[in-house]
């Protein structure tokens, strides 16, 4: 079984929001409402001796879900490949697994449904990637089966030394970060 | 089974030579539901920036324009009438035509923004229009202060059509020189590509520094291509001095004996005179006017002379009164050190062909010819006339001299959101006898028309085609124009026919116009119809690969050779060698202004989500940054008390306007940057129109409009302005 995964090449990473506005020009997400992705872009230090750092935030396809593991109506479902997705008919809209979400990535949508990336599940299934991996102009998002060693991202995920962000919370995330190290404090 | 298609054309997120980024656009229905990048496309391979992402957006945009108007009110006041589009055109062409009668034909005026790009074929209609019509007083803002101010003297330093590019691939070190680092179209880069190679310029380089190259960035502000590691080096200048940053290279360069003797010797002329020139210019001294340390200056230079495969982009961004020390200085410091046209350096690029047809210049009465609005000017005649000095037209039309221009044709651009001095803008359009404005949207400019044509989006029109490179590309319809709303290309020919002139104008044959544009690279429009997914490649030409082509390039320099002391420009009034003369209103240079004013201020160019003076109506973009901003130094906000997001009125000797604070601690404290172009409304997020005017959301209010490099007409935006937190009954 495949465990599908992403890995986020900050350094390729220009700030563009392309992810942002393209996520919700595939998935039809309206204007005004949360997107499933979100920038972080913070910029730390004394002027001249500043640093800036721009990264993309989305669902962190926990191994171990707390959004799956506080859902009492099985709404919330790992499936096929490790993806996390919403089941809208089984949902009551309590909110519960949007509170759990350590990684604040769950977003309520109008219909009383949470939401969050599942990878282009759809797209997965036709063979694809995830739309903001094929659309990033600087191509720095690469998706990839963590099961195949001989996978881009499984390579690169070594090479670069690649980490999920906020380790500490234990729920094994499947979305990878280079410079994690610098990321984590940077973490809203 | 909804009826699905998919529709290969190019994104119209930004347009800069009429070759844009492939797209894959999505239809159900007839309804235009969502794009995607073209991975076939040798631009964008498949990437979008945000821009393109938002195309459905900007289609069925509620904002649009629908219906032909025609103005009822006050001019100005923006009240109309809705007319048939047979109306509107035979009022056109009626007064158009009468016009040229009674005036002259260079009495009629021509602008265009950058909405319809540079150099693709709208540009080549639209001269032909013009000129069949016997006026050449073709104009428009963005090239006065933007592009061809700087190309103007790169042109007369060092030859070549362009100014040289950097050769990304190849560098070692690049240096971003003021540039937005990508700003202006994310999956592209901007102008650079416009007819150059230079694909996807921020994957470029971010592809590049992972194998080993170094990044410099120069600007007042940390640019995201500067962020997550990327840049070695950010030099946070002040703003518009930049010339003394160069003048200071060139002469650590030149001590330490670091220049590339067989190039110099080979191929410059003047040499000792520059030597001599440049003793004053000492890191020193520019390190007390660029506000960057004296080691770092001279750090800078020896790495870039010592690195063989260096380049520099300097964008769109130096506009400054004292433009001539900085755009005379860069191309000396690359010939000096042996950077131009070689691999990893700044080279010319050349593509394998190039699109158009006549534009029948020839057909131009020497009358009009020799009353050219702002004919004298150095740079209108550098470039042999062929287009009137926007500056001039203005004037022209405010004060009645040398004489007061009647009609005017504005297609898709909006120059009291992007000219400077909006408010004498407003009062030019006010004197004109007849205008007319085509966009897509409504517009502070609209409101002064007398007619106002709906235009339809570029995924509404026909066939549309591109070139870059040796690649061949075409914008095809989507979906039916909306409403009422018709294609500018076939509006205008159908103008040129109402107007007589059907014969220079292909009997408005819409197709046989296209295959006249195509016809210089011997392909015909069906040909690349038929090839409109993967487009048509054509062979690459042997020169399109060879460097150091220094024969070729510096053939119409006098005696061959690159004029590191330009004699041609001492008639002018110039020195011949860069002199730093910095901007007039600098804190440095202005003790008592500023007491009053202590902080300085300019714009950035472009961004990730919006362009220039339009976009700001798409929601999807707009919800990003909902308001107008100004970034500034968390300290010296504190010092204000202004907190993120407060609004703020920012105020120099010329103007007043209002923004939200944007508190950055990647810019300079004794510096404000806000961005032009903030006007529109977005009812969809529940966001007012704002002023363009004095007191608007307009940085171009704040601008000294008189403050010009004298050769090349560059208007200067910086400034000195203090700042202060509204106070919500303000606001």
């Amino acid at each position: 079984m495949a465990r599908f995964a992403l890995l986020i090449d900050v350094e390729r990473c220009n700030g563009c929001n392309g992810c942002v506005v393209g996520c919700k020009n595939w998935h039809g997400i309206p204007a005004g409402e949360e997107g499933r992705i979100r920038l972080v872009d913070r910029t730390v230090g004394i002027f001249p001796d500043v640093q800036r750092w721009i990264f993309p935030v989305l669902c962190m396809q926990c191994d171990h879900p707390p959004c799956v593991a506080v859902c009492r109506f099985g709404a919330c479902i790992q499936g096929e490949g490790g993806i996390i997705r919403v089941d809208a008919k089984k949902c009551v809209g309590c909110e519960l697994c949007v509170v759990a979400c350590p990684y604040g990535v769950r977003v309520m949508r109008e219909n009383g449904v949470p939401d969050g990336c599942d990878l282009c599940l759809e797209r997965i299934e036709e063979g694809k990637a995830p739309y903001c991996v094929t659309s990033c102009p600087t191509q720095a998002l690469i998706f990839g089966d963590l099961d195949d060693p001989d996978s881009e991202i499984a390579k690169r995920i070594k090479e670069r030394n690649a980490k999920p962000l906020r380790g500490k919370y234990k729920t094994r995330p499947r979305v990878y970060y280079t410079r994690a190290d610098v990321l984590d404090s940077l973490y809203p | 089974m909804a009826d699905r298609r998919i529709v290969p054309t190019m994104c119209h997120g930004c347009s800069y030579g009429g070759y844009n980024c492939g797209m894959l656009a999505h239809v159900e229905s007839g309804r235009f539901t969502r794009v995607e990048g073209n991975p076939y496309h040798p631009l964008n391979e498949g990437g979008l920036c945000a821009k393109g992402q938002a195309a459905v957006q900007w289609v069925y945009n509620e904002k649009r324009l629908k219906t032909p108007l025609r103005r009822v009110g006050e001019r100005g006041a923006g009240e109309f009438e809705e007319i048939s589009w047979d109306e509107a055109l035979k009022t056109v062409a009626d007064r158009v035509m009468e016009i040229r009668e009674k005036f002259g034909p260079e009495t009629l005026i021509f602008s265009k923004g950058q909405s319809s790009s540079w150099a693709g074929i709208h540009h080549f209609l639209w001269m032909r229009f013009m000129h069949a019509l016997g006026s050449i007083t073709f104009s428009n803002w963005g090239p006065f202060v933007c592009y061809s101010p700087q190309l103007m003297y790169y042109r007369q330093m060092i030859g070549g059509p362009t100014y040289p590019r950097p050769d990304y691939d190849n560098a070692d070190l690049i240096i971003e020189w003021f540039t937005g680092g990508g700003t202006g179209g994310a999956a592209r880069g901007g102008v650079e590509t416009l007819d150059t190679n230079l694909r996807s310029i921020p994957k470029k380089i971010v592809k590049r520094l992972e194998t080993g190259a170094e990044l410099v960035i120069i600007n007042p502000q940390l640019i995201s291509l500067g962020a997550n590691g990327r840049a070695t080096q950010w030099l946070p200048i002040r703003p518009g001095m930049d010339g003394a940053l160069a003048l200071a290279m060139i002469h650590v360069i030149i001590e330490e004996d670091l220049i590339d003797h067989t190039f110099v010797s080979r191929w410059c002329e003047g040499f000792d005179e520059l030597k001599a020139h440049i003793e004053s210019y000492s890191p020193g001294w520019a390190g007390g006017v660029t506000g960057i340390p004296t080691e770092t200056i001279v750090s800078l230079a020896r790495r870039y002379a010592t690195t063989k495969r260096a380049c520099i982009r300097v964008s769109e961004a130096p506009q400054k009164e004292d433009l001539q020390s900085f755009a005379m200085a860069l191309p000396i410091l690359m010939a000096i050190t042996g950077h131009l046209d070689r691999p990893g350096g700044n080279v010319w690029f050349f593509p394998a062909g190039r699109l158009g047809f006549s534009t029948l210049s020839e057909r131009v009465p020497e009358r009009s010819k020799e009353r050219l609005l702002g004919g004298e000017q150095f740079s209108v005649r550098a470039s042999g006339k062929h287009a009137a000095f926007f500056p001039s037209v203005v004037e022209a039309l405010v004060t009645g001299e040398p004489y007061r221009p009647q009609g005017m044709m504005i297609f898709g651009s909006n120059p009291l959101g992007t000219a400077r001095n909006p408010i004498l803008m407003a009062e030019a359009l006010r004197q004109l006898d007849f205008l007319l404005v085509v966009d897509v949207a409504r517009t502070p400019t609209t409101r002064f028309a007398d007619i106002v044509l709906p235009a339809a989006t570029r995924y509404e029109c026909r066939e549309q085609p591109g070139l870059w490179e040796n690649h061949l590309s075409l914008s095809q319809r989507v979906i039916p124009p909306l409403w009422k709303t018709r294609d500018e290309l076939e509006v205008t020919l159908e103008l040129a026919c109402r107007m007589g002139m059907e014969d220079d104008f292909w009997h408005g044959d819409y197709e046989a116009m296209i295959d006249d544009f195509l016809k210089p690279v011997g392909i015909r429009l069906k040909e690349l119809s038929d090839n409109a997914l993967k487009g048509i490649t054509l062979p690459r030409t042997e020169r399109m690969d060879r460097r150091e082509r220094f024969e070729e390039l510096f053939k119409d320099l006098p005696g061959g050779k690159i004029q590191l002391v330009n004699r041609l420009l001492i008639p002018e009034g110039a020195e011949g060698l860069p002199v730093y003369q910095g901007e007039t209103e600098d804190p440095q240079k202005r003790g008592d202004l500023a007491k009053e004013y202590p902080l300085q201020f300019t714009d950035e160019h472009s961004a990730f989500i919006n362009h220039h003076a339009w976009m700001r109506d798409i929601p999807w973009l707009r919800e990003i940054q909902r308001h107008p901003y100004v970034k500034i130094h968390p300290e010296t906000a504190e010092k204000y008390s202004i907190q993120e997001g407060d609004w703020v009125e920012i105020t120099s000797p010329h103007g007043t306007m209002k923004a939200t604070a944007c508190l950055f601690a990647g810019i300079r404290p004794d510096t404000l940057m806000g961005q032009h172009g903030w006007w529109q409304d977005c009812p969809e997020l529940g966001l007012p129109e704002t002023s363009s005017l004095q007191g608007g959301t307009n940085p171009n209010v704040l601008y000294d409009w008189e403050r010009r490099d004298p050769l090349s007409g560059d208007i200067t935006k910086n400034t000195m302005v203090k700042i202060r937190r509204l106070l919500a009954e303000e606001g």
